[in-house]
């Protein structure tokens, strides 16, 4: 923060204040809340002490608006008059904790040391009694009444600013300039001034406004037991005091005012303070909508059901079906998903067999973790899936109750993440997770435990029985992820998506990480969808190949095939940015950077970063091209590949 | 769990015996002299010195917090310099019912507030949420002593359900000690549980929003089962300790509300020593609070490290 612009500062601030609705009639309320104690002698109806025992104890009445006490006093004169002393008192006892604590503060922050820790030890000792009762001690002390009592307050509450103050001034104590001006000896007022003050203006102001809040009721409480204001000075807690005495039998309204006026302004107090907490947020925009679609280039509308074998369009059974007819293990069909008003992943198709090993590949932002979420019916809001049919073992899933889904995952449907550690619950013992789904499926809870174990062995892990007990934080990356592939096959998936199941692994733990999860595959004859911007562990590891671009497949292969000859720019480029692991070398990325959804270009959506693009690229959404049975791309010119 | 109980063990009394010397050094400071108004005013000056002396008043102050010390660690908090009763005593009837008062208003607020929070949570931007983060804002701003006054005029005064004022031991009839809790428990407890609602919402909402739910979605947990066995338990740290925050405000709320009810306890023994200078008794209820609030946070400490394998080890 620069501090030459503490004004535009100051302005920013306010419109983002303005911006809370709330806190902005709080404020008002606040600001018509100081007229009326300054005015209050002016305004009072009557005399707030001219008695009528005739009228004592009226109710609301058009003379007497708030009524009368037990003296027959208007109620309304007299609320006016404890609004004065009320916000007085206030005034007093957070005056006084300022102009003590924020001095004290700074200074502890600015010279740090021995007088810094001695603050903040006191500071801490004072969490160890309630603000209350040590309130009460130093009213004994100084003596009751309105002064005193306020004096008190102020005292006890100075804590708190020298805590926000020190606080500001060792945030910033750090940067440079401060201790370069401090070298070059300018005093330390003018640093303070200057660079300090300004800085801990805001979490100060903040700290006013909720602390006010609090001592407004402690006033009222201390009034109210007869130990702060005393008559004749009456505050919002004498006048609830007086009205406790008469309340048997009597009028409750002189039971409510007080409190009510209590009441409405710690809340608005409260909603200034957390308005000015937002509106001092670094940051604290509203929050960013998702972009809409920019109506020059509409997103094409995604073809679902396509009639089949039209034209060059993708024949949407271009595989040949194997075996007699039977159905694909997965089957994916113009899979639409959109967030809010953009698609983020638009008409997906593809097929996956029993036992295949398929990647999924792509840079970040081109959808392919969308895909595997939609996959798992895990989208959160606002994704959802819009259009398009997501078919396991022949069973349609898009549009299936949450029941359903529940009862398919873990059991035919099963995924790893990028994070295990964060993957994994940290409260709950590594055993216990990989028994979960077991006891969701029926198993009893000694049978699961065992299969646990055993799961953990199989998994590579060194004394199962015992990492079984233990609990996430104790596990290694690389464990933690072998604990949630364990996990994962537990119910025998038919399906496993694995979301950069290695990304965020030790090169050195990878290999073995993805040697296990190809064993796996072998013994259980699961499919595996590999999702990963890494070329080299497709090569490593699957038999096909998928590549997504911008919320779309530019091509599927054959995995050696890809890597041979592909037929899309986008994958050739990808295996051109892909590190040589002979020259070590790493050779030229594909210039520019992904479309965000909703900016997509209405003709080939790699078009813009391509070097080989030509007149027909621009002007339409592109067709899939099928080149052989097994290979397919999205490019204009697939068939003559000039790239290769 | 060992270690942490250990070093608060360690710690604790550090803390309390740093407090009483901040409390003695404060009362040092009130007014009025101890031996004056013990000899009465009949007394003449040779009178009140004597007493002085007799009294150790005239000894400095770091050998009468000394005697003062070697007493309290043996029970004895001296005695009051107005009715000569013993400090400890008067402590030991009066503390089970600010206790109780204050232990009611802990489970109200977390009866009201644990659920309200976990509904808002789990549907963020629902009705539910709306409704409870409205009324979580104004139930912060209520103090507790009016809220107290208002439940006395409409539940005792109006409908007669619940009893206005009085304490009736757990012993002598634990159905009458919960009657007369009630009122004053929901009046403590109210602002606590719309603090408490706002933590829980925000906890439970982060931790539905985190890894490893989904993790527990794509096992195939029902979301029933996820709440109950993976959420509540992340999310119930920031929880416990709001709370064991709030028991320390409300230790020191309910020397008011108690007033409201006529319930005798610490707090008219407070009021009342403070107005007529009583410095022994004074001092021994601000020390027992102090230790009250100090425990509070033992507990909270040992629920934090039972609730997270991995605060255990910290």
């Amino acid at each position: 923060m620069s501090a030459a612009a503490p004004a535009s500062r100051a302005g920013q601030v306010w419109r983002r204040f303005r911006a809370d609705r709330w806190a902005l009639v709080a404020a008002a309320y606040l600001a018509l809340l100081v007229l009326v104690a300054l005015f209050a002698p002016w305004l009072t109806p009557y005399d707030p002490e001219r008695q009528d025992l005739l009228a004592a104890f009226g109710g609301p009445s058009a003379e007497h608006w708030l009524g009368t006490d037990e003296l027959g006093r208007d109620e309304l004169s007299r609320m006016l008059v404890a609004t004065r002393i009320s916000l007085l008192a206030v005034a007093e006892a957070m005056g006084l904790a300022v102009v003590i604590g924020v001095p004290i503060g700074l200074l502890a922050g600015f010279r740090g040391g021995l007088p810094d820790r001695l603050v903040m030890r006191l500071n801490d000792l004072v969490f160890a009694i309630p603000a209350l009762v040590l309130v009460m001690l130093v009213i004994a002390v100084l003596g009751t009444g309105l002064g005193p009592s306020m004096a008190a307050l102020g005292l006890v509450f100075s804590t708190g600013f020298i805590r926000v103050a020190r606080n500001a001034v060792t945030e910033i104590r750090a940067e440079t300039y401060l201790a370069a001006a401090k070298v070059i000896g300018v005093p330390t007022w003018r640093l303070v001034r200057r660079h300090v003050l300004p800085n801990a203006l805001g979490p100060i102001m903040v700290q006013l406004a909720l602390q006010c809040g609090v001592v407004l009721t402690i006033e009222a409480s201390l009034s109210f037991i007869g130990l702060g204001a005393q008559p004749p000075d009456v505050s919002w807690g004498t006048l609830l005091a007086m009205a406790a005495t008469s309340i048997e039998g009597a009028d409750t309204w002189l039971v409510v005012w007080p409190g009510l006026a209590i009441t409405v302004t710690v809340l608005a107090l409260n909603l200034v303070g957390d308005g000015l907490l937002g509106a001092l947020k670094p940051g604290a925009a509203r929050p960013a909508k998702t972009p809409a679609p920019p109506p020059a280039t509409p997103a094409p509308p995604p073809h679902v059901h396509a009639p089949e074998g039209e034209g060059t369009a993708l024949p949407l059974q271009v595989r040949e079906p194997e075996g007699e007819g039977a159905a694909p293990l997965l089957r994916v069909r113009g899979l639409t998903v959109t967030a809010g008003a953009a698609a983020i992943v638009s008409d997906v198709s593809f097929d996956l067999e029993a036992g295949e090993v398929v990647g999924l590949v792509g840079e970040s932002g081109c959808g392919k973790s969308t895909i595997a979420l939609a996959l798992m019916g895990l989208l959160d809001e606002p994704r959802r899936i819009t259009a398009g049919s997501v078919e396991l073992s022949g069973t349609e899933l898009v549009g299936a109750p949450e029941a359903r889904w529940e009862r398919l995952r873990g059991r035919d449907l099963a995924m790893i993440f990028q994070n295990p550690q964060a993957s994994l619950n940290p409260t709950m013992r590594i055993g216990d997770q990989i028994a979960e789904p077991l006891r969701l499926a029926g198993h009893s809870a000694r049978a699961a435990r065992a299969e646990a174990v055993a799961l953990l062995e199989k998994v590579g892990v060194p004394d199962p029985a015992r990492r079984a007990r233990q609990y996430p934080h104790e596990f290694s990356g690389g464990m933690a992820q072998r604990a949630m592939i364990a996990m994962a096959v537990a119910g025998r998936p038919k399906l496993l998506i694995a979301d950069e199941p290695v990304t965020a692994l030790d090169v050195r733990v990878r290999e073995q990480v993805l040697d296990l999860l190809l064993d796996l595959r072998a013994e259980f004859g699961m499919a595996v969808l590999l999702v990963t911007h890494d070329l080299g562990v497709v090569a490593d590891a699957c038999d096909r190949t998928i590549v997504a671009y911008a919320g779309e497949l530019v091509e599927q292969a054959p995995a050696e095939q890809l890597f041979r000859s592909p037929a899309h720019p986008y994958t050739h480029g990808l295996l051109g940015a892909r590190p040589s692991a002979l020259t070590g070398r790493r050779l030229p990325t594909i210039p520019g950077s992904v479309p965000a959804p909703g900016h997509w270009p209405g003709g080939c959506r790699f078009e813009p970063r391509c070097a080989h693009a030509v007149a027909g690229c621009s002007a339409a959404a592109i067709p899939t091209t099928a080149l052989s049975g097994d290979h397919r791309s999205r490019c204009l010119r697939a068939q003559e590949s000039p790239w290769l | 769990m060992r270690k942490v109980l250990l070093e608060r063990l360690v710690s604790l009394p550090l803390v309390v015996l740093a407090m009483s010397v901040v409390i003695f050094g404060i009362t040092y400071l009130v007014p009025g002299d101890a031996a004056e108004s013990a000899a009465g005013v009949q007394a003449d000056a040779a009178q009140v010195e004597r007493l002085r002396q007799k009294m150790g008043l005239d000894a400095p102050l770091p050998s009468q917090y000394l005697s003062w010390l070697l007493g309290a660690v043996r029970g004895d908090l001296g005695r009051s310099l107005v009715d000569g009763a013993p400090v400890a005593g008067t402590i030991a009837d009066r503390l089970p019912v600010t206790l109780s008062l204050t232990a009611a208003g802990a489970v109200v607020a977390c009866l009201l507030g644990v659920p309200a929070g976990v509904l808002a949570g789990l549907r963020p931007r629902s009705v539910w949420d709306r409704l409870a983060t409205a009324g979580a804002s104004v139930g912060v701003a209520f103090p507790a002593f009016w809220l107290g006054l208002i439940l006395v005029a409409l539940f005792s005064l109006r409908l007669g359900w619940l009893p206005a004022t009085g304490y009736v031991p757990p012993g002598v009839d634990a159905g009458g000690w919960l009657a007369g809790l009630v009122l004053p428990a929901v009046a403590l407890g109210l602002t606590p549980a719309a603090a408490l609602a706002r933590q829980m919402r925000t906890s439970i909402a982060e931790v539905m929003d985190s890894h490893y739910v989904r993790t527990a979605r794509a096992k195939g947990v029902p979301r029933g089962r996820i709440v109950r066995r993976h959420a509540l338990r992340n999310a119930a740290g920031p929880v416990v300790t709001q709370l064991g925050f709030w028991v320390a405000i409300m230790l020191g709320t309910s020397l008011i509300v108690e007033q409201v009810f006529s319930l005798p306890g610490l707090g008219g023994a407070m009021s009342n020593a403070i107005m007529q200078h009583d410095v022994p008794l004074l001092v021994g209820l601000a020390l027992v609070l102090v230790v009250v609030v100090v425990l509070v946070n033992l507990a909270v400490d040992l629920c934090l490290s039972a609730l997270n394998p991995k605060a255990r080890q910290a």
